[in-house]
């Protein structure tokens, strides 16, 4: 077992960054140094039955508030149309029938606490890892070992991006070493009826996969790496690129690749919307769950940076929150809840053509669909809350 | 020791953005005291679990060794005088909790005038 000193972080000169591709192509990519093992979740009794309370308390917040809500809701849109008021379908009118209604602030109050309980306080995931910081750190500092990583000190990433704490992250994605680890962790029950979360991103690669060969990949947004991994799953020898602006998911994202013996990845610190990558660099562009996080104008940008970025016939494949159905409810909770989780450009995501956006940008065989993020959620019989998942793929 | 992590610098963005640095923390109740009280109550839901999972695993790890049975705590029954000692404790728990909707004061107020 290799010890962490400062003598196993070897020093790597810092390569310049340049707007080309770098020349070094995944295949080509050494195994790496022998790193010394992720340090052990500290056992904490405390802990691990508050963050049980937090999910046992998320998951009847999905299961039995939220059908109540939705049938109160119903009810009182039918009673408002018996009594012949007009009711608006749209989710102010909505808002308007449930504003009396007892049910509906402790169903916005839980929405935005619950995840606050999750992350902050004694109990709570920051505080926790922080109790492991300086094994954590150190561990992390080997990803600067990695020739798989690509970080660059003088980056800035856009000023949205710092405004605010992205799903209430307290401190945001940038500024904590340990923000990576953290993510990761809570990351395990952002979805709280998944048994599986990790079924989701493998939905992903196999919608991909249905499409197209995925070729030289790209994942924009890559976070920790969660996205990214089921493809090198499904083929090892697979070129993967990997960006996103948080250099704490990035270090593990790298960390997590090797632990793993991927050695055709690469993680790189780069804006999706101008990631210096060559024109037609390649065949397959992803990204899961990054849409909703970019301000219209950013989002825009990305688009057209996909279809630079795609040889010909190569498909952009992103997987995010958009409300299909268009139904008054759907909306008004879904908007709510970007509103409620810090998740600020969630309501203007779903109000763009986003099948529109990508034709203007060159793009041919649009596609905007549901998409089934576990068995039987979309059927009827899924009353539970949950993400409005859904596809949006462009082939160039 | 361990440090918390570094504070965050204020937002330098000048994009009006909700619930950034400077937002303040929303209300879902008409009455906002309501939302400070809501998470008095979570977070005091919270230790009760966490009180109830380590009472549970004391339990159970004294039944493993043989120290006190789940027989031993079915069976047992206070001898009346412990019996009413705890149906005091009881009552007095209970008048604590719920005295309160009764609003009485705790002392003499400042008389106006």
């Amino acid at each position: 077992m290799v010890e962490i000193t400062s003598a196993t972080v070897a020093s790597r000169p810092t390569a310049a960054r340049t707007s080309d591709t770098p020349t070094v192509t995944p295949g080509d990519l050494p195994a790496g140094p022998a790193l010394a093992p992720r340090p052990a979740d500290r056992p904490d009794r405390r802990f691990e039955a508050h963050q049980r309370f937090v999910l046992a308390t998320k998951v009847h917040w999905s299961t039995r508030l939220y059908p109540a809500l939705k049938a109160v809701t119903r009810a009182r849109l039918e009673a408002a149309r018996g009594r012949g008021e007009l009711t608006a379908q749209d989710p102010q009118a909505v808002q308007r029938l449930l504003a009396p209604d007892p049910l509906m602030p402790f169903y916005a109050w839980l929405e935005r606490h619950l995840q606050q309980m999750k992350y902050a306080g004694r109990d709570g995931l920051v505080r926790y890892h922080d109790g492991n910081r300086l094994l954590l750190e150190a561990w992390l500092a080997q990803a600067d070992a990695l020739s798989s990583l690509e970080l660059d000190p003088g980056f800035q990433p856009p000023p949205y991006y710092e405004a605010f704490d992205v799903h209430q992250h307290p401190g945001g994605l940038l500024g904590d070493t340990l923000a990576g680890i953290v993510y990761e962790h809570g990351a395990r029950s952002t979805t709280p009826l998944l048994q599986r979360h990790q079924d989701l991103h493998h939905r992903l690669t196999q919608a991909v996969r249905d499409r197209t060969t995925p070729g030289r990949l790209l994942d924009l947004g890559c976070g920790f790496g969660k996205s990214t991994e089921p493809f090198a799953q499904a083929d090892p020898d697979l070129p993967i690129t990997a960006v996103d602006l948080s250099p704490p998911c990035l270090r593990l994202a790298a960390l997590n690749a090797h632990a793993r013996g991927h050695t055709h990845m690469r993680f790189l610190q780069r804006d999706a919307a101008a990631t210096g990558f060559a024109d037609a660099a390649f065949d397959t562009v992803t990204s899961t769950m990054l849409l909703h996080e970019l301000p219209p104008s950013h989002l825009r940008r990305v688009v057209a940076e996909t279809h630079r970025l795609l040889a010909p016939g190569g498909w952009v494949v992103h997987l995010d929150f958009l409300v299909l159905s268009g139904d008054a409810f759907d909306r008004f909770i879904h908007h709510g809840h970007g509103r409620r989780n810090n998740e600020p450009f969630m309501q203007a995501l779903d109000g763009l053509d986003l099948a529109a956006l990508h034709r203007e940008a060159g793009f041919r065989e649009v596609d905007v669909v549901s998409f089934e993020e576990a068995p039987g959620t979309l059927g009827p019989d899924h009353t539970a809350w949950r993400f409005p998942w859904a596809l949006v793929a462009a082939r160039k | 020791m361990s440090s918390m992590p570094t504070p965050r610098p204020p937002a330098r963005s000048s994009t009006v953005l909700p619930h950034g640095a400077d937002a303040p923390e929303p209300a879902y109740f008409a009455d906002p005291a309501i939302d400070r009280l809501m998470g008095v109550v979570m977070s005091l839901a919270s230790e009760v679990w966490i009180l109830n999972d380590r009472l549970s695993a004391m339990e159970r790890v004294l039944a493993d060794k043989g120290v006190v049975t789940d027989g031993d705590r079915s069976a047992w029954a206070a001898d009346p005088k412990v019996q009413r000692e705890l149906d005091a404790e009881r009552d007095a728990f209970v008048r604590g909790l719920m005295d309160h909707l009764l609003g009485v004061q705790v002392s003499r107020g400042v008389p106006h005038g």
